[in-house]
């Protein structure tokens, strides 16, 4: 199955700032993309590339096997919802999403417009005017002007951005819904990791301009995840040292309070067992020994450590 | 849901967004409007026997009112819209890059600069149909009239699309408008002053209501030492297709610019 985004080596400069160092990423049809990295990582660059708004410098950008820029077919088989959301402020939401439906060539503009107000949940506010809504309304205004014209892929950046907690759920679920009720592709960029990890499957960690990891959040979590132990102790590079002669651990991080332990396997008891040998004999006092399934947020640092 | 696009169809709907964007509330246009009665009331007060003179002198004041009214227009439509992010979103949807821009420029350029046209051709049909004239001259003036004025509004429209911030983007151009307006005073007194007719065509290019004036109302242009310019009506064309040119090279730049490296 063909990607629907290609992207190959791509550069790109802004000034003196490296946006984009090499990235490389593919999209299959029919996913929920995510596109996972912290702020300055290069993921709006990576979008508004992918949108045709912008101009790599060099490599391959390819969206349904073309390049985006300045491309009428492409763009009008995409919808895409910017991080900042800006629409004609005087207009009224109905009024907008109407013309914006008309551009793309959809009959029945307006009946169209109002099922996709339906759909979004903002038909109460058809007739307000677009400088009236708050930030959640606009985000689902954004959605809607990117779905009015039944596109094939939906790229939305930052879509949670400056909303509230409850207001950040709704909008994932109704990421989630659409794409379950309409087949479109997703590309979703964000920061906030445990929130894409409700929506996504396919994710993409970019760090510096460049993906570190792409692939199935399950197959990651195989290859990096497994099982993390913090402890909080004294002369923790020491007992980090001993630790490592004694059980089979697979990676290790500590400074001088703090160890981080990972394992393939769950060593249950073993580690408290060694822990409490350790501690003995060097005399040391432990703090505290937590353990978790590392996370979405302790895969991407993994990752990007790893290189 | 069936789909059919229509380029056409898609540009006249950001056409509309744009016009009602920019003109909702027109009261800079009003006030415009109402100067151009200016030159009704006080016409038989201005001493113009020519429509060349007529038209530089009477249009004096609305024509330096089209020209805020261009600044601001484009300042706040064009580097504001950018700022604010609105351009992405226009450019995201299936519209060309030219087109687009080509939109934005006859919303903020077009509608003031065809309203004044319009304004400046009833007027002064108006004040001199009594004594009649041709209308070549009508048409000749008024083009002079206008070429410094898209200049102006061509180079604001580059600063807007640079800048891409909306007060700065003013304050910019509010300032080159200036240096530009004096520039080109001071070279208009050194072409006086050095009696040299080559210069005085020259400045014409950047000027062009000179050149009309000198064929038009014959002997008034006189230079220092009692050399008078009378051009000959292809001398006067060929300096205002020059003019035109140079604008013309401007819009191109401007087009070409958005399409391949505009990036907002």
């Amino acid at each position: 199955m063909n990607p629907v985004i290609n992207l190959e080596n791509v550069y790109k400069r802004f000034g003196r700032v490296q946006a984009l160092n090499g990235l490389s990423l593919q999209v299959k049809p029919g996913t929920i993309f995510g596109l996972i990295g912290p702020n300055g990582a290069g993921k709006t660059t990576t979008v508004r590339i992918t949108a045709g708004i912008i101009r790599c410098d060099s490599g391959l950008v390819e969206v349904f096997g073309e390049n985006p820029w300045d491309n009428i077919e492409v763009k009008s088989r995409i919808g895409v919802l910017h991080e900042r959301v800006s629409y004609p402020k005087n207009l009224k939401v109905l009024d907008f999403l109407t013309r914006v439906a008309n551009i793309y060539g959809v009959s029945d503009a307006e009946k169209r417009a109002l099922e996709v107000l339906k759909l979004v949940d903002l038909v109460n506010a058809k007739n307000r005017a677009i400088k009236g809504l708050s930030a959640g309304m606009l985000q689902k205004l954004g959605l809607a002007q990117a779905i009015v014209h039944d596109p094939e892929l939906v790229i939305a950046d930052e879509p949670t951005a400056n909303l509230d907690p409850l207001m950040r759920r709704k909008v994932l679920e109704l990421i989630r819904d659409l794409h379950r009720e309409l087949g479109v592709t997703f590309v979703i960029s964000s920061h906030i990791l445990p929130e894409l990890a409700l929506v996504c499957r396919d994710v993409a960690f970019i760090h510096k301009g460049r993906v570190y990891y792409q692939g199935d959040i399950s197959d990651i979590s195989s290859k990096l995840g497994g099982y993390v132990y913090r402890i909080i102790c004294g002369k923790a590079p020491q007992v980090a040292s001993m630790l490592k002669d004694r059980l089979r651990v697979k990676d290790l991080e500590y400074d001088e309070r703090l160890i981080r332990v990972y394992f393939d396997e769950d060593p249950g008891p073993n580690l408290f067992i060694a822990i409490g040998e350790i501690a003995k004999e060097i005399r040391v006092k432990v703090e505290s020994i937590e353990s978790s399934v590392v996370g979405l947020e302790e895969l991407f640092r993994r990752a990007v450590r790893s290189g | 849901m069936g789909r059919r696009y229509s380029r056409l169809r898609a540009d006249l709907n950001i056409l509309e967004i744009s016009l009602s964007s920019s003109y909702r509330f027109p009261l800079l246009e009003g006030l415009a409007f109402l100067y151009l009665f200016f030159p009704i009331v006080f016409a038989p007060l201005i001493r113009a026997p020519y429509v060349c003179q007529f038209v530089s002198y009477a249009f004096g004041l609305p024509v330096f009112l089209t020209q805020i009214l261009i600044l601001v227009n484009l300042a706040y439509s064009v580097a504001s819209e950018i700022e604010s992010g609105l351009t992405q979103t226009y450019i995201t949807y299936p519209v060309k890059r030219a087109d687009f821009i080509l939109i934005k420029i006859l919303v903020g350029l077009g509608v003031p600069i065809t309203l004044l046209a319009l304004a400046e051709a009833i007027v002064t049909y108006m004040a001199f149909s009594v004594v009649g004239f041709s209308l070549d001259e009508l048409f000749f003036s008024i083009l002079a009239s206008l070429g410094q004025l898209v200049m102006f509004a061509l180079v604001f429209l580059t600063i807007s699309l640079l800048i891409k911030k909306g007060g700065l983007a003013l304050g910019i151009s509010i300032a080159l408008w200036f240096i530009l307006s004096i520039a080109i005073s001071i070279f208009s007194l050194f072409v006086y002053f050095s009696g040299i007719k080559e210069f005085f065509y020259l400045s014409a290019l950047l000027n062009p209501t000179n050149i009309v004036n000198a064929y038009y109302a014959k002997g008034s242009s006189v230079l220092p030492g009692g050399i008078v310019v009378e051009p000959t009506f292809t001398e006067m064309v060929l300096v205002l297709l020059g003019h035109y040119a140079i604008n013309i090279v401007l819009l191109a730049i401007i087009i070409a610019y958005f399409m391949r490296r505009f990036e907002p």
